[in-house]
């Protein structure tokens, strides 16, 4: 163990004396507290595509009492053109076969003639892989409504919404939805930063002329992945806590001053133990995958360009979360999808989670032993010109094959 | 026993480059060895094959009876390797740089605590370099510096084997002056073996206890300077050299 520490500890020290490595863990920081004034301006323009269209929509009356009311709101989303019919049934009967339900529940019409608030109470199924629909269309039939019916200010709606085999409240929805957002952001500011610095580690070796002799050092070559694996990470963990500060600082803002914990209550302490074993799944992989692409680079500009390679499927899991979060076994499996799990695990369940982190944990002991494989062989130094000799080969193969 | 015993060494890089042929030599505790010869000829493979950096094709390299291949942990412990290719990690210090390389290397081999200290006192001394100097990054050294840096880290840690790619390749006259002697010096008062490659055979001369010739990756000389130049009918190494390799090849050079 004294070859790690000192490894470690010199590994750490090529690191932090780096004005770009200073820079990266600086950077999130800034970003995520500039970031607060884009949100709210994303905020807004999501709240004027608000729409019906795309939902079968049935309106029941809770009682004979509220028949009346009930065929005007039909009449009023009529207006807006929305696909609407007045229905009988158990609200959740109808749900089988209309995607919005608007209950009008039994003193309604009383409560609004006489300038109380009235509360509809709104059903809607929802899927996972259309979160953002579900969020928005309980506020897209208040709106209508409001306008409509006048006095609107006194029009309350209790929305629920079927996901997942569960009900919850819009409002539940909504802030599992931000915080698992922001959840998954935050990650991206871990992963890249580990995939980067693990990369600079090899690409620095080679570049500094020193391979060669720490290849020669009386150390086992588990040693020295470990060691840059874990200062990779802690540099990358750095990075993360200034990005967590700095979410925070944004949420505070856009919250107009309100704790930013407030988005995190709903999750369990079983919940965000498990979010922080996968994003540390998804560091070690990173950084494990980074070590082992950058073998085959011969610079320190060659190495970092690697980080794109080893991160896409990050920038794929993110891209997941804006339009939904699609369960599907054959996901758990894509790298750093255990973020995404584990993020929305309120929603999605545990076993997703459980899953993907699993798999991601397998994943990264194979690139391990395949990074530790090709150090304890002559690959360490000669992979760089064997892949540049396979490129050429192709390359010259191709050439030969263009006619003339 | 010799403490390095070389044997039918041959390697082939992947896409059938074969740079060693049946590469063959000792090198005895305690002595200064040069392997000579032109660019290319496989000096730089038969230092890596011997420092378990590269594997070789068949063949076999035994340290203290260690074999390199098969247990290259074990060789490690016994030897150290300076590239050719000057290097460091630019944001160290010339210190922390010399205190890195002789801790991994004799924290691996259990060294006590006092001893590791010692031995970086004593690398500091062998470097030549003022503390001024050695409390700089090595973003500021010349490549002379490093290369004192490096050497002296690789000494002062008393390995059975140091193996020097060009030692002095590319220094000047004071710097390289400095290495040689401390070569000397090192190898006759620690019984450190010392294998060294270079392309100035009066440095050979002053240096080598024995040398070998290696031309297209193959042994073609070997002895004492002196017996060399003797033999091959020479004024001096370089002109012995060049009538050799002249003579492998079936004409002049």
């Amino acid at each position: 163990m004294t070859g790690v520490r000192l490894l470690l500890s010199k590994e750490l020290r090529l690191l932090l004396r780096e004005g770009t490595v200073i820079l990266a863990i600086i950077l999130p920081f800034v970003m995520y507290s500039a970031m607060g004034g884009m949100f709210a301006k994303l905020s807004s323009e999501v709240s004027r595509a608000y729409r019906l269209k795309g939902y079968s929509i049935a309106v029941v009356p809770g009682a004979p009492s509220e028949e009346q009311a009930a065929r005007m709101i039909v009449a009023l989303l009529r207006a807006q053109h929305a696909n609407v019919r007045l229905a009988k049934g158990s609200p959740k009967a109808l749900l089988e076969r209309y995607t919005l339900v608007i209950l009008v529940p039994r003193g309604f019409t009383r409560n609004l003639t006489r300038g109380l608030n009235a509360t509809l109470i709104v059903y809607l199924r929802a899927s996972l892989s259309k979160l953002a629909a579900a969020t928005a269309a309980p506020s897209g039939v208040v709106g209508v409504l409001a306008r409509g019916i006048g006095g609107g200010s006194r029009l309350r709606v209790e929305a629920y919404i079927y996901i997942n085999g569960r009900v919850m409240s819009v409002e539940k929805l909504s802030r599992i939805v931000s915080a698992g957002m922001g959840l998954v952001d935050a990650s991206i500011f871990v992963i890249f930063p580990v995939s980067s610095f693990a990369a600079l580690l090899i690409g620095s070796e080679k570049e500094e002329r020193m391979l060669d002799v720490l290849l020669s050092l009386p150390l086992p070559r588990r040693d020295i992945a470990l060691s840059k694996m874990l200062s990779a990470i802690i540099v990358g963990a750095m990075a993360a806590a200034s990005s967590i500060a700095g979410f925070y600082v944004m949420l505070a803002g856009a919250t107009g001053g309100r704790s930013a914990s407030l988005f995190y209550s709903m999750y369990t302490a079983e919940q965000m133990v498990e979010y922080f074993v996968a994003i540390l799944a998804s560091a070690l992989f990173a950084s494990a995958l980074s070590l082992l692409l950058s073998l085959f680079t011969e610079s320190v500009r060659g190495a970092q360009s690697i980080t794109l390679i080893a991160t896409l499927p990050a920038l794929a899991a993110v891209f997941t979360v804006f339009t939904g979060i699609p369960v599907n076994p054959a996901l758990y499996a894509v790298p750093y999808m255990c973020v995404v799990y584990a993020s929305f695990s309120p929603l999605t369940g545990q076993t997703p989670a459980i899953a993907s982190i699993t798999a991601q944990l397998v994943e990264t002991g194979i690139v391990v032993y395949v990074f530790v494989k090709l150090l304890s062989s002559e690959a360490a130094v000669t992979a760089s010109a064997t892949l540049r000799r396979l490129l050429r080969g192709r390359r010259r193969a191709a050439e030969e094959a263009l006619p003339g | 026993m010799p403490l390095l015993v070389v044997e039918g060494l041959r390697k082939v890089y992947p896409g059938g480059v074969e740079a060693l042929r049946g590469v063959s030599f000792e090198v005895e505790a305690g002595e200064v060895v040069a392997l000579v010869g032109p660019n290319g000829a496989g000096k730089t493979t038969t230092f890596r094959i011997i420092a378990t950096i590269l594997r070789p094709t068949s063949g076999c390299v035994l340290l203290e009876g260690v074999d390199v291949v098969r247990e290259p942990g074990e060789a490690r412990k016994r030897l150290v390797y300076v590239p050719e290719e000057v290097g460091g990690y630019k944001q160290l210090t010339g210190r922390e740089m010399i205190e890195l390389l002789v801790k991994l290397h004799l924290a691996a081999r259990g060294a006590e605590r006092r001893e590791i200290e010692e031995a970086v006192e004593e690398a500091v001394k062998l470097t030549g370099l003022s503390e001024k100097v050695l409390g700089k990054k090595l973003r500021e050294y010349s490549k002379g510096m490093k290369r004192r840096v490096q050497v002296a880290a690789a000494l002062a840690v008393a390995p059975r084997l140091a193996i020097l790619d060009e030692p002095t390749a590319g220094l000047d006259v004071i710097a390289a002056n400095h290495l040689r002697r401390l070569i000397r010096r090192v190898a006759a008062e620690r019984g450190s073996a010392v294998l060294f490659s270079s392309h100035n055979m009066l440095e050979v001369e002053y240096l080598a206890d024995r040398v070998y010739l290696i031309h297209r990756g193959e042994i073609i000389a070997s002895g004492h300077p002196r017996d060399i130049v003797e033999e091959a009918g020479a004024r001096n190494l370089e002109e012995a050299f060049l009538k050799l390799i002249a003579g492998r090849e079936g004409g002049g050079v």
